[in-house]
């Protein structure tokens, strides 16, 4: 939340630097605003959540807590990126804490930080860019290797996920909490 | 803002306060006015009045005064408890209840309690005869009314605990003037004018809001001034003449104090008490006042014993005097009772003070009722009155005296301090404390007008009802100690006071002792003590605010700032019910916010008052400070002496008397009352202080309050002689308690210093803490199991390596050793985890009383409603279950309750002829069963009709009329729990059999629970719940299904059978099982939740039979993994919204798995395969195709 703001304003106003964290799905290169990511950690063995949607690759134990991990390359539909079947061991899983629900997504590759001043950032084109819908960015850089499209997770989890999922389950499970804790 | 914890502890101490009462209400409706159980609802309306009059919600605390008053009434016998009374005490507690819930939820009230409040006041004046021709100064208000100020701190029993109070003898001197002038000191602008600024703040809701209960207060007043007659004539020694005894007693303090003034003192006989019955009176007041005493606990026996025995002789002596051995011989066995009463006891048993008492209500047979009266009242009442009245007047009398101290200590400040001793008379003071023969001189010097000469003698006694007011709870012994401490605390508030003589800061001198009063309580030191710190706070803020502006450096900023700080200050002083303070606060904001209007043309002199003021309250704190801890540094001396001189002549008018500083908050009071006195004699007194006159608004109660001494001056005079009469042992009793007064004004400070008095037990902790707490704990037992995991790694490592070979045999013991460590330290993890877990566990826990305590009130209104009557028995109430379990099984447990009352029970009619008791029966159990708790609810009805079940089942093509003679009544029963399912005829207002069970039954099953019927014809149903202990870790069986590991709660599991795929047979597309004559639907997990098919050579070899409702399903299962318990974790609700899991767990070895909620699934299955048959032959395919 607030480094997303700290990046409008700085998409908009100043010219202050912002560090992001780049990472690759296929031949693309995406950023983002270093201050949702909470950690970024390795595959790790994934536990199917039976009947979810397509993207949701399951839940991990991460010290204890139970997380839910989305393929990135799924939910964002990304079209003329060749998929990749299974996972590969440079494979990494973005811990994304956002409203403080925590949750991973799994990239291909995470490259490094990069220090980019704002007046760089130019505001996310109407067009969808590499296959990713405007709505899911929040800005692109031109960098010397190429373009960077940061992304807004916060658009990415909700939104149309949510409608996504609501045509899984008919009815909200009141019986989780039943049982639960 | 009020801060939302508080609120949040205060509903829920008010939700426990409320059940409390509840279930007093119920016995007292059961047992009739027991005092014991009034006394009980009066304690819970008295906590909630008092914590929701600190947070400051005015509909809470204006009911629960008003209740109070009835409550109070009904102690005292003038309002009966009559089905209607009753019938509004549980409307008001639901109401108040309501209140406290709208608060939780919507930080504000919004329920509307006028109504309430008219049928209140309906209720309370609902007296044969209305007006009287009694002077109404006579009323004997309740004490918890006359001492808004304490009870409204939380001191418990207003009423008893009144023993304690500082002041409280100066406000009940006469309580009628007293109270009238509290009433004006806080009275709306329509009532006194002189307050029209300070009174009213409209911005300030606290303040604002509180006007309409004063108004309410205030005709209360008039109203109990009607009422007083039928006080009067009330038979009891109940209230009313402990009120009584008040007035008594001051007339008896009074007298020693004019005594003083009288050179000569009086002999009197010590030991008799009179020679006519009417003098016994006040003696038996007393003793019935220590029998009080006992009850309230507050000394231990061996303290009051002695003193009750003196009085109880004193008594005996003086009949035996009169030849009346019978009364004599009562009261010897009441003497015989007291003495072998243990000393060491800590409170005497309730039996044991009843006894006592009905023992003291005999004597009164021996009484001409004229002196107890009833309805010939008249005859013998001018007599009463006649004491009163001069008590009265008394009581003005030395109100005026005050005012001549103050006087003289204007004029003279310096001389007051050598000729006034120390204030306690028991103490330091070789007071004379014989009563005098003739106190008349006095009495009447007093109502004429303040004299000179008695005001300085009369000085020492000031102090006296400052530490204690009553005589009765006087201790024997008088800790030096103490006394020396106290006496250099209040000497020394009072040197520095009277350096600041004059000053205006002692306005609120009356509150500061009513800080006292509570701090002597030790109620509430702790929130004196925040207010205090957060006054000074302010102040800290307030001061360089103040010297800016008055050096003309001030801006519209600081002048707001400095506003906004005064006001909040004033908000918190209006919690603390600090009038006075709050007033003169109120009009320092006023005056700085009409100041920062005219901030243009403003100079430094127009703020002059912002020091002034600034200085008053710093001063105000100073002596709150003193008075909390006289030992204490004063923080900020205030030595400067001229400030009056700049406040407006007009508010001085409104603070009603500028007096010396020493005497503070009493003379302040007593001010007040001789003003009051003063104004409404306007012929016989002259104004004592220029200001009375419009200080007191010409139209109030208390001109016909203290009108009467005008009417009839012969009466004074006839009530000085028949306080002469009276004998000396009171008076001693009153300079004995002076002196002991202290110490129990420092007792519950000092105990809890020493920290040896009652603590507290137990601690309202947030639930979420100790959820949090919990899941850790879960993790650290998931921990210890990976530890468990490691060491046997170690042990298989080590093993490898000796196969191996080719490595050295100390390095292999080197592996062995460390392996053995390893699995010693992991078992000892194990072991303080495992306790760990407990213990938690243990702090969720609550005793199920805490639920059926609850459930009294609903049968009774229910069995109301249906015309029966209905006993309910509680057994096991200390039970404990989860803090969760209790929440979910309420909504359960009432249906099942409704059930048994509705139609369990069968109608008395029926019952007679069955030749059962016409009263029906419900026993509520609880009892642990090893991880289970059941709570079971019986009824002595006239059980479960299976044939009408059956044939409604049949009728509702349940069942195939062949089948229905081989069912159990087991089977019969189940049908109850069938949706929509009801036998009852007519489905009433209450419940319709079985309509709702299976919602009871789905209830129960959320949290892992199930329900049994067991019911006999004619003899009565029991329905057992039985729910886990705790919900946090649930036992589950592990299984395995393809790479899936899946848990499944232990609870839903029936059993398990060991099948071969060919038992599985196909019906109607879907795959079921036969199983014991039973058609069960088999399911694969791998299909009702859409895993990824991945290969698997293994054949499904077990079928794990659960159940959900009366439903079972067999889940087709390749390996079964075992039993663990597991701490369940939701899935995360952003991602998924899964049906038919309950959460997820991380098991020991890392991995994690899914939960199963076999409930839903079963629903889930239900739905399908009925869509499925509606669908008719494609169903399967469509079934199939739905799972994808």
């Amino acid at each position: 939340m607030k480094g997303r703001d700290q990046l409008k304003r700085g998409i908009q106003e100043t010219d202050e630097v912002v560090q992001l964290i780049s990472f690759a799905i296929g031949s693309e290169r995406f950023g983002v605003e270093i201050l949702v990511i909470q950690e970024i950690i390795m595959m790790s063995a994934i536990t199917e959540i039976p009947n979810s949607p397509e993207f949701v690759e399951g839940v991990i134990n991460l010290r204890g807590n139970i997380i839910p991990v989305l393929d990135l390359r799924k939910r964002l539909r990304l079209r003329g990126v060749p998929r990749v079947e299974g996972f590969k061991p440079g494979n990494r899983i973005l811990v994304v804490e956002i409203d403080e629900n925590v949750t991973g997504f799994i990239v291909d590759s995470v490259a490094k930080v990069i220090n980019v001043s704002t007046s760089r950032i130019s505001p996310p084109p109407d067009i969808v860019m590499a296959g990713v819908q405007s709505q899911y960015i929040s800005g692109v850089v031109h960098l010397d290797e190429g373009i960077l499209i940061i992304l807004d997770f916060r658009k990415i989890l909700s939104g149309e996920e949510k409608d996504a999922l609501t045509g899984v389950s008919r009815l909200t499970p009141a019986a989780a909490e039943g049982v639960s804790r | 803002m009020i801060d939302t914890e508080i609120l949040d502890d205060y509903s829920s101490e008010a939700r426990e306060l409320l059940d409390e009462m509840d279930h007093s209400l119920m016995r007292l409706e059961k047992e009739g006015g027991v005092p014991e159980l009034l006394n009980n609802v009066f304690r819970a309306v008295h906590c909630i009045k008092g914590s929701a009059q600190y947070i400051g919600l005015e509909s809470s605390s204006t009911l629960t005064h008003g209740l109070e008053n009835l409550l109070d009434r009904l102690r005292e016998g003038v309002v009966r408890l009559e089905p209607r009374v009753m019938e509004f005490l549980f409307r008001a507690k639901d109401l108040i209840a309501a209140l406290i819930d709208e608060v939780a939820q919507h930080r504000e009230e919004r329920s509307d309690i006028s109504g309430m409040m008219a049928e209140l006041e309906q209720l309370i004046q609902q007296t044969p005869e209305a007006a009287s021709a009694e002077p109404p100064q006579t009323e004997a208000p309740p004490s918890a009314e006359a001492e808004p100020e304490v009870a409204e701190e939380g001191v418990p029993e207003a009423e008893q605990a009144a023993a304690a109070e500082q002041v409280a003898e100066i406000e009940a001197y006469p309580p009628g003037v007293t109270q009238e002038l509290e009433a004006y000191s806080e009275t709306p602008p329509e009532e006194s004018g002189a307050f029209m600024d300070s009174g009213l703040d409209e911005e300030d809701d606290a303040l604002y809001a509180s006007l309409p209960y004063v108004v309410r207060e205030y005709d209360e007043e008039l109203a109990e001034a009607d009422e007083f007659e039928e006080d009067l004539s009330e038979p009891s020694f109940g209230a009313i003449v402990e009120e009584e005894e008040e007035f008594l007693g001051t007339e008896e303090t009074e007298a020693t104090q004019v005594e003083r003034g009288d050179e000569e003192p009086a002999e009197v006989p010590v030991a008799a008490a009179g020679d006519t019955l009417e003098a016994t009176v006040p003696h038996l007041l007393t003793i019935s006042l220590y029998l009080d005493d006992f009850q309230d606990g507050f000394f231990r026996p061996s303290e009051i014993v002695p003193q009750v025995l003196g009085v109880v002789e004193t008594v005996r002596l003086s009949y035996a005097e009169m030849g009346m051995f019978e009364a004599a011989s009562l009261l010897e066995a009441i003497e015989n009772t007291l003495a072998a009463i243990d000393p060491e006891v800590d409170a005497l048993p309730g039996e044991q003070v009843d006894e006592l008492r009905s023992l003291l209500y005999e004597l009164r047979a021996y009484y001409p009722e004229s002196l107890f009266p009833l309805a010939e009242r008249p005859a013998e009442a001018p007599g009463e009155s006649d004491v009163l009245s001069a008590a009265m007047e008394a009581a003005a009398a030395e109100a005026e005296t005050y005012l001549g101290v103050d006087r003289a200590a204007e004029e003279e400040p310096t001389e007051m301090v050598p000729e006034t001793p120390f204030p306690f008379p028991g103490a330091g003071a070789p007071g004379p404390v014989e009563p005098a023969a003739d106190q008349g001189p006095g009495v009447t010097v007093g109502v004429s007008g303040p004299t000179p000469a008695v005001a300085a003698p009369v000085g020492p006694s000031l102090w006296t009802p400052a530490p204690g007011p009553r005589e009765h709870s006087m201790l024997a012994d008088v800790d030096e100690e103490l006394l020396k401490e106290f006496e250099t605390g209040f000497t020394r508030g009072r040197a520095q006071a009277e350096v600041a003589a004059g000053s205006g800061a002692l306005q609120f001198s009356s509150d500061l002792i009513e800080a006292q009063d509570v701090m002597g309580e030790g109620a509430d030191r702790e929130i004196i003590e925040i207010f205090m710190s957060y006054g000074l706070e302010i102040l800290d803020k307030l001061r360089p605010l103040v010297a800016k502006i008055g050096e003309g450096e001030f801006g519209r900023d600081e002048v707001d700032l400095a506003a906004e700080l005064i006001r909040s200050i004033r908000s918190s002083s209006t919690y603390m019910d600090y009038q006075k303070l709050a007033s003169f606060l109120d009009e320092w904001y006023e005056d700085t916010l009409a100041a920062s209007e005219q901030l243009a043309t403003a100079t430094p002199s127009t703020f002059a008052f912002m020091e002034d003021n600034s200085r008053k309250f710093q001063s105000f704190l100073g002596d709150l400070q003193l008075a909390l801890s006289p030992d204490a540094v004063r923080p900020a001396p205030v030595p400067e002496a001229a400030f009056e001189t700049r406040v407006p002549a007009a508010r001085q008018a409104e603070i009603p008397a500028p007096p010396s500083a020493a005497l503070g908050g009493v003379m302040a009071r007593g001010t007040e009352v001789a003003e009051a006195v003063a104004q409404a004699q306007a012929a016989a007194a002259r104004p004592v202080v220029g200001k009375a006159p419009e200080h007191v608004p010409p139209k109030s109660g208390v001109a016909p309050a203290a009108k009467p001494p005008v009417r009839e001056p012969e009466s004074v005079a006839a009530a000085a002689a028949r306080t002469s009469e009276r004998p000396t042992a009171a008076g001693e009793a009153t300079s004995a308690s002076a002196a002991s007064e202290p110490m129990k004004y420092a007792d519950p400070l000092l105990s809890r210093e020493a920290g040896d008095g009652p603590l507290v037990k137990t601690m309202r902790v947030d639930a979420s803490k100790v959820d949090t707490l919990l899941n850790q704990v879960g993790e650290l037992v998931v921990n210890r199991s990976y530890v468990e995991q490691l060491s046997l790694d170690l042990k298989v490592f080590h093993r490898s390596l000796t196969s191996i070979g080719g490595v050295g045999k100390k390095e292999i013991q080197g592996i062995k050793d460390l392996a053995l460590k390893v699995g010693e330290a992991s078992i000892a993890l194990g072991r303080v985890a495992t306790d760990i877990q407990e213990g938690v566990m243990k702090l969720r826990m609550l005793p199920v009383g805490q639920l059926f305590n609850r459930m009294p009130r609903l049968i009774r209104d229910l069995s109301r409603r249906v015309g029966k009557t209905v006993n309910l028995e509680v057994h096991g109430a200390d039970t404990e279950v989860d803090k969760r379990v209790i929440e979910q099984i309420y909504n359960p447990l009432v249906h099942l309750i409704r059930n048994a009352v509705d139609h369990g029970i069968e109608s008395k009619e029926a019952r007679k002829v069955a030749g059962k008791p016409e009263e029906g029966l419900i026993v509520l159990r609880a009892y642990s069963q090893g991880n289970l708790v059941s709570i079971d609810v019986e009824d002595d009805g006239a059980g479960i009709d299976t044939d009408a079940v059956l044939a409604k089942a049949l009728e509702n093509r349940l069942i195939e009329p062949q089948e229905s003679a081989n069912l159990s009544p087991q089977e019969v029963y189940n049908f109850l729990f069938i949706p929509g399912f009801s036998t009852s005829k007519s489905v009433t207002r209450t419940s319709g059999r079985g309509v709702g069970m299976d919602v009871v039954k789905k209830d129960v099953e959320k949290i892992n629970g199930h329900i049994d019927i067991e019911s006999w014809e004619t003899v009565g149903t029991r329905i057992s719940i039985k729910i886990p202990l705790t919900l946090a870790i649930i036992q589950t069986l592990l299984i395995r299904s393809l790479n899936h590991v899946f848990a499944i709660p232990l609870t839903s599991v029936r059993e398990i059978v060991q099948i071969s795929p060919h038992e599985i047979t196909t019906i109607e597309g879907f795959e079921v099982i036969k199983f014991r004559e039973e058609t069960i639907p088999v399911l694969r997990i791998n299909e009702i939740f859409n895993l990824k098919q991945t290969y698997s050579s293994k054949l499904p070899r077990f079928l794990v039979l659960a159940t959900a409702g009366n439903r079972s399903m067999g889940f087709l299962v390749e390996e079964l993994i075992g039993e663990q318990d597991v701490v369940i974790k939701p899935l995360a609700e952003h991602v998924f919204k899964n049906r038919g899991l309950a959460g997820s767990t991380i098991l020991g070895d890392g991995t994690i798995a899914l939960v199963l909620d076999v409930t839903e699934l079963v629903e889930d299955i239900i739905s399908q395969q009925r869509q499925a048959s509606i669908l008719g032959g494609t169903r399967y395919t469509s079934a199939s195709s739905e799972r994808g």
